[in-house]
């Protein structure tokens, strides 16, 4: 019996020098034989997700289990017999061998098994028939279209028969005759003794789960009304890597918009007066946020959500949006924080 | 002109490596283990340094009469240059796939 069992898992880690965390406090948990979706924007931890449940990525903390193995416990030989027997990934970039033909890359894992040459060639050539590149297996993947390249991917996934099948946006790149077949395989796949966990933001796939985990941070009630709050000196409004769900407008005091950098620093982004407001592309588009916002002094907020806020600017309300102190490395608008 | 020599092999072998360092990574995602891709990418590199030594040594040895003045090659010269070639390979090949098996795969795809 297989289950998969995902607690209070975080991610961390660093892009251009800042610190991204895509997974925050995730807990899942997908019984044997079912095929689960993950359902999210792009940058909602999608792909971290499957990362760390395929163990190609360390999370920061938190802990998966895969049946009787605890992934994020294991090193060296183990987490090598982990990647070579209990899982077999689908990536979105296929990742296939450049100088390796289809056939061989389908081998790869059989080889890494120790499986003999000939049983591992036969094997791939009977999936890559079944997937019907029966006619390119001499072909290397700069020879092969993007859905070709694929199948080749998932045949590869496939070869050594795991107990748990990941796939990142497995039908990304396919015409919707191969749709279909990728589907039924893979709900083919999940039956008792085997999961299958499949990464998308295609919602035809919605019918095909037994489980579906919304990634992204959910959006925030419509009926909420705005709220007035205060914080004291240095009080957290909301931290850099948390969920959205509302926009502030500052009323008194003042709040400070930073960054947290890898090499364990803060960037102070901007330094917002009353009049200003921040946050709002987080919640408006369902984006985690991306700074911290804290209070300087003594500082009163309204809090609205997404809807409210659209009304109030529409209402021709003198605010400002924040201003960064120095030009974003990061192509995100002009406001303080996401 | 052996340091020189030795050290265009082992930049060579050392960057081809770290080149390769997404194509590593898959095969540790597949399962493949440190020590074996450390073993297979070091034969490669050895074999490879080797045969352009041996090349090396064709060449010069073709060329050696017919250049305007007197090349006197000594006899030590050609098997010495092959276990230069040979030793720096490999420890420019194993230098260079330290690090690379170091890093997390998930990372070495360009980020999750």
């Amino acid at each position: 019996m297989v289950d998969v069992d995902v607690r209070d898992l975080t991610v961390e880690y660093s892009s251009g020098g800042y610190v991204v965390r895509p997974i925050d406090h995730l807990d899942l948990r997908v019984a044997s034989g079912e095929l689960a979706l993950l359902l999210g924007a792009s940058g909602s931890g999608k792909t971290t997700l499957l990362s760390a449940l395929a163990a190609i990525l360390r999370p920061t903390a938190g802990t998966i289990r895969v049946g009787d193995l605890e992934v994020t416990g294991l090193r060296g030989a183990a987490l090598t017999g982990y990647r070579r027997h209990r899982v077999g990934v689908v990536f979105q970039t296929f990742n296939l061998v450049p100088s390796l033909n289809a056939l061989d890359n389908v081998q790869a894992p059989l080889w890494a098994a120790g499986i003999p040459a000939r049983r591992a060639r036969s094997r791939a050539e009977e999936l890559l028939e079944r997937i019907g590149l029966g006619k390119r297996l001499g072909h290397r993947p700069g020879d092969l279209s993007g859905g070709q390249q694929q199948r080749v991917a998932i045949a590869r996934a496939l070869a050594h028969d795991p107990p748990l099948v990941l796939a990142d946006e497995p039908t990304a790149h396919l015409d919707y005759i191969q749709v279909e077949g990728v589907l039924r395989l893979l709900r083919s796949l999940a039956e008792p003794g085997r999961i299958v966990v499949v990464a998308t933001h295609d919602e035809r796939l919605l019918p095909l789960a037994d489980q579906i985990a919304h990634l992204s941070p959910s959006p925030s009630a419509a009926s909420r009304p705005p709220e007035r709050l205060r914080y004291r000196p240095g009080q957290v409004v909301f931290e850099q890597g948390a969920g959205s769900d509302l926009v502030y407008t500052v009323e008194e005091g003042e709040v400070e918009i930073v960054r947290q950098r890898t090499d364990g620093g803060v960037e102070l982004l901007a330094l917002l007066g009353p009049g200003r407001y921040f946050g709002e592309l987080g919640p408006l588009f369902g984006l985690r946020r991306s700074a911290t916002a804290r209070a300087v002094g003594h500082a009163v907020l309204t809090g609205y959500t997404p809807g409210d806020f659209r009304e109030l600017v529409g209402s021709g309300v003198g605010l400002a949006p924040a201003r960064w102190a120095r030009t974003p490395p990061c192509p995100e608008g002009p406001d303080g924080a996401k | 002109m052996w340091l020189v020599a030795a050290g265009i092999i082992g930049s060579i072998v050392y960057l081809s490596v770290l080149e390769r360092l997404r194509e590593l990574a898959v095969l540790k995602a597949v399962g493949a283990s440190n020590r074996s891709l450390l073993g297979g990418f070091a034969i490669q590199a050895v074999l490879l340094s080797a045969a352009a030594a041996v090349l090396a040594v064709g060449i010069a040895t073709v060329l050696a009469p017919v250049f305007p003045f007197t090349v006197e090659i000594p006899a030590l010269a050609f098997p010495r240059l092959v276990a230069t070639a040979m030793l720096v390979g490999l420890v420019a090949s194993v230098v260079g796939l330290r690090r690379a098996v170091a890093v997390q795969p998930a990372l070495a795809f360009g980020g999750p």
